[in-house]
């Protein structure tokens, strides 16, 4: 190795050390001699360094015996991450063997595969320098030049950053784009909805009622529509959450079959449905966008087959005492697809081509939806088609096995009865709107008074209570979450308040719930979900339900996944823990020891979140994070007494009521 | 994830039986639990592949099992587990060679998954793609 070579790894490989096959020491970084001044070139390596602990003392140990070629050894994952390249460069040429911390390397590895993913120029310098290594003539100036290759690189990746940025404030503005369009479209259209619907009780004529159906058809596929771009954007914007609840899969397929089997028998197509009953009785997802995802296939199936069959197969292809990985088939005999358009199927507003899209209309983004709500779900879609044959798709998912006692059932026989004499103020500024609203809620005997804007609405309640608050969000002069934010905190009227709101966008919804409101109804909606919500709010309102409650257990009971001792197990462990953990706060405090008070509250955070104790949230919040220049003694007794009194009271409750494992 | 080896290290032992269930929920079964640091280092002879260790323990550190860990077989992927607020020792503790860290909360055991995961890529293609320098070494 010539000097410069020598003096060029000094400073690429800070942290290194080279050792020759008696394990005299070569070569080391600039680093290394910063660390350890008195080492010199031919040292003993073993006899000065002591690498225990670092997991490699065997390789040490039989470094003697194994190697005849020289070890770089490094101590520095600045080393690895830097100069992986250049590294398996050496390796590949037999010069050295390398010995670090080999998971350092594992995650140089991916850090390399990301690089190369993003195409991204890093290698280049890289390879520049090894060209030079190659050659063996690295001069200083070489060198230099060098070093500017890779602050250049720096300087590229600053760039990249900025881009970056943009590109997000660039996907925000688009993100709020499709939430004002979704809010300008959402709210006309729940008037007309509504109107449609109030005239179809009008008792009209024969041709009147096809007129109306018409029109209603058309005001659905219209909000399908609208719907289909929503979930679009939401899924790119990342905000589509996927529920997990227990759900039954045959109930599902089912429900598809009722939805499309008009469509299905307007063709005369015949539609079968066959279910494997080895299909688990509950499994573990979001039954809704399953729906949407077999609708959207089935629908599709529906609209390119002129005669012959739509057939659902379902059945499961792998089942471990967790798992259940289902395999659903959706067959046609349609007008298939060509090789090239499945290629591209899934791309966002593909039809096979413009005159099949002026006879099949649609926006074109259900496959990709579809595409990405399978993705969302871990699961992989094929599709096999021929042309004038019919089209094959096969969607596989792997579910967790649920419990057929969590499957909530869909109750359509609302209890209206509650509703009766209730009072109810409606805030919303379009007329048509509140129209629907007070006509939807009329049949059942309510007292609503109406006003037009927030401001309007704050006038009113300084004078008058209501049962309930329905509340729409954007209104001239002061909108639905100004005014709440006035109802709760300076009026402190404590009336549930319901949003009424065209915007489906989670962030939106979110800050309602956060400025005080306790639900809400998208617009439009159907009638029964917007009284069943209604209901819900009121429902609350009665005595029994208004008590906070002590703890939950709905998050262990999700978690336990049909292991029955799960929970019982877990109450044990509550009951032998914490009660012993508060006892040792209290002692602390008593000797003045917040280190142990702080340290204590920190380990029986989990316990108490697991247990949906929400009442000591920030009780064992202020515990943790207690100092005096912040807090005041007081508020750290007070804070004692009601953790204290609650884990009291839960340990009560849970021993009485509670199945606990022995 | 099935047949990953785990070990699961945390004083805590609520945590502990909740992070248990967590891993059967994603289809990991071999999964051992430890209330301590030296119950888990007399284990090791079991060979786990993944080592979930809480950072702050009171009798033996996590950094110190850590330490441990990596001198006894350097090839167990030892993740870190940090109380909130509390990232920074245990950022440092991957230059000791801890594979990676998360952060108790609401969304750990999402984030567990996702190590994994991360885990089963990595050991793929070291197995595959790039023949241990280790293996390459004694053979």
């Amino acid at each position: 190795m010539t000097k410069n070579v020598d003096n060029t790894f000094k400073l690429l490989l800070p942290f290194h050390i080279i050792i020759n096959e008696d394990c005299k020491i070569e070569s080391f970084g600039i680093s290394i001699e910063n660390l350890f001044p008195s080492l010199k070139l031919g040292d003993d390596f073993c006899s000065n360094f002591n690498i225990d602990g670092i997991g490699q003392t065997e390789d040490v140990i039989n470094l003697k015996s194994l190697i005849n070629k020289p070890v770089i050894l490094s101590f520095n994952d600045y080393d690895h991450i830097h100069f992986a390249g250049l590294i398996e460069f050496l390796q590949q040429e037999n010069k050295f063997i390398f010995i670090g911390n080999p998971h350092l390397n594992a995650r140089d590895i991916i850090i390399e595969k990301t690089i190369k993913e993003i195409d991204f120029n890093k290698l280049t310098s890289i390879k520049g320098l090894l060209e030079v290594f190659k050659n063996k003539q690295i001069t200083n100036l070489e060198f230099k030049e060098l070093l500017v290759k890779v602050s250049q690189h720096k300087k590229l990746n600053k760039e990249l950053e900025k881009a970056l940025k943009e590109t997000q404030r660039a996907s925000d503005s688009k993100e709020a784009f499709l939430a004002n369009m979704s809010h300008e479209i959402r709210t006309p259209l729940n008037g007309i909805i509504g109107m449609i619907r109030k005239l179809r009780k009008e008792n009209p004529t024969i041709t009147q009622q096809n007129y109306i159906d018409n029109a209603l058809r058309a005001c659905k596929h219209l909000l399908s529509l609208i719907n289909n771009i929503l979930d679009f954007s939401k899924i790119k914007a990342g905000e589509l959450n996927l529920e997990k609840i227990d759900f039954n899969l045959e109930d599902e397929i089912d429900d598809v079959k009722k939805i499309l089997i008009s469509q299905a028998s307007d063709k005369e197509l015949i539609f079968e449905i066959e279910i494997d009953p080895k299909v688990e009785n509950a499994l573990v997802g979001d039954p809704s966008r399953i729906r949407q995802i077999l609708i959207n296939i089935t629908g599709n199936a529906i609209k390119f087959t002129e005669k012959g069959y739509i057939k659902i197969t379902c059945k499961p292809i792998e089942t471990s005492t967790q798992f259940q990985t289902v395999e659903i088939k959706i067959k046609d005999t349609g007008i298939g697809m060509s090789e090239k358009y499945l290629a591209r199927i899934f791309n966002k507003f593909q039809q096979e081509d413009d005159t099949s899209s002026r006879r099949h209309q649609g926006t074109g983004l259900g496959m990709t939806i579809t595409k990405e709500l399978i993705d969302l779900m871990n699961g992989t879609i094929s599709i096999t088609s021929e042309k004038g044959t019919g089209t094959e798709v096969t969607v596989t998912i792997s579910f967790p096995i649920g419990n057929p006692d969590n499957i909530e059932i869909l109750d359509t026989n609302i209890n209206t009865s509650i509703l009766e004499g209730k009072s109810i103020l409606i805030v919303e500024d379009n007329e048509m709107n509140r129209y629907v609203a007070i006509n939807t809620l009329e049949p059942y005997n309510v007292n609503i008074t109406e006003a037009q804007n927030g401001e309007r609405a704050v006038e009113i309640l300084k004078n008058q209570t209501f049962d309930i608050i329905l509340m729409d969000l954007q209104m001239p002069i002061m909108g639905g979450e100004r005014a709440t934010e006035i109802i709760r905190n300076e009026l402190k009227i404590e009336t549930p308040i319901i949003a009424l709101t065209a915007n489906a966008f989670i962030k939106e919804l979110e800050k309602c719930i956060a400025v005080g409101m306790n639900n809400y109804i998208i617009k439009p909606f159907e009638e029964i979900h917007f009284l069943k919500i209604i209901i819900k709010e009121l429902t609350k309102l009665t005595p029994q339900d208004s008590i906070i409650q002590l703890y939950d257990l709905n998050r262990l009971n999700q978690m336990a996944n049909g292991n029955v001792n799960f929970v019982p197990d877990m109450l044990k462990l509550f009951l032998n823990l914490v009660p012993k953990s508060i006892e040792i706060i209290n002692v602390s405090s008593k000797n003045n020891d917040l280190e142990t008070i702080r340290k204590t509250a920190h380990k029986i955070k989990p316990s108490i979140n697991n247990l949906g104790i929400v009442s000591l949230k920030d009780d064992i919040l202020l515990l943790e994070k207690w100092d005096e220049q912040n807090h005041s003694m007081e508020e750290l007794e007070n804070a004692l007494k009601k953790v204290n009194a609650v884990i009291h009271q839960v340990v009560d409750a849970i021993s009485m009521k509670e199945k606990i494992s022995q | 994830m099935n047949d990953l080896k785990i070990f699961l290290v945390d004083d805590d032992a609520f945590y502990l039986n909740i992070l248990k269930q967590h891993l059967h929920n994603i289809g990991c079964e071999k999964v051992s639990i430890f209330e301590n640091g030296t119950d888990c280092l007399n284990q090791l002879q079991d060979k786990p592949d993944v080592v979930f260790l809480d950072y702050s323990m009171d009798t033996l550190s996590g950094v110190e099992v850590l330490n441990k860990i990596k001198r006894n077989d350097p090839n167990i992927f030892v993740v870190m587990i940090s109380a909130q607020g509390d990232i920074q020792p245990a950022v440092n503790s991957l230059k000791q060679g801890a594979f990676d860290y998360i952060e108790k909360g609401d969304e750990d055991q999402s984030k567990i998954k996702e190590v994994l995961q991360k885990i089963i890529d990595v050991r793929d293609l070291l197995d595959s793609s790039k023949p241990s320098i280790f293996k390459r070494l004694f053979k």
